[in-house]
């Protein structure tokens, strides 16, 4: 909060601060940084989306029709 | 070398105030954004450094309307309820509520402990 007090201070040398108003600074800003990141990482993963296309993601199965998967899931049935 | 823009920024450069005074340490910041984000999320240097000028921006752009606000109230300290009125005046109004009674209990464990919060001047 020393920290908190400095900038406020860089702001207005002569002004006096409470403790509990150096508090609520210090709760404010924290919560702004919270929710600044929050929104970020939203759009960071937005972006993401945007740019990757199935073929990047080799962990992802080859793309199969769903008349043949459809086919090999009831021939297995009958086989088990 | 670009032009710093913003008030305390400028402020900082006349004094010979040093870069991280003004700023709050890049630890804290980076673990407040590190517990927001998912275990698997990196952040990088830059966007630390962004957040730190942010932040530091959002407290004296907060800070200086409340001091506003005494300086016509006639009040020499600034206290918790001009920051809360600050917050609401500048937009941020969602965190003006919660503020209130965060401090409300703040005060309470205050008085608990012995320590009697500042009064209004």
């Amino acid at each position: 909060m020393s920290h908190i007090r400095t900038i406020i201070k860089l702001e207005d040398p002569d002004l006096r601060v409470s403790k509990d108003a150096l508090m609520a600074v210090n709760t404010a800003a924290e919560t702004f940084v919270e929710q600044f990141v929050q929104e970020a990482y939203t759009c960071c993963a937005e972006d993401r989306k945007k740019c990757l296309s199935y073929d990047h993601l080799d962990f992802v199965p080859e793309r199969v029709k769903a008349e043949d998967a459809l086919r090999e899931r009831s021939a297995a049935g009958k086989g088990g | 070398m670009v032009d710093n823009v913003g008030g305390s920024s400028s402020n900082a450069e006349n004094s010979g105030i040093r870069e991280q005074d003004r700023l709050l340490p890049i630890a804290n910041v980076g673990r407040i954004m590190k517990q927001i984000l998912p275990p698997n999320a990196k952040i990088s240097k830059e966007s630390k450094e962004t957040m730190q000028e942010c932040v530091s921006e959002f407290i004296s752009f907060v800070t200086s309307e409340a001091s506003e606000k005494c300086r016509k109230e006639r009040r020499k300290t600034v206290n918790g309820d001009d920051i809360c009125w600050a917050l609401g005046s500048l937009g941020f109004d969602d965190y003006a509520e919660p503020l209130r009674r965060y401090l409300q209990r703040y005060r309470e464990l205050e008085v608990d402990r012995g320590n009697s919060p500042p009064k209004r001047e």
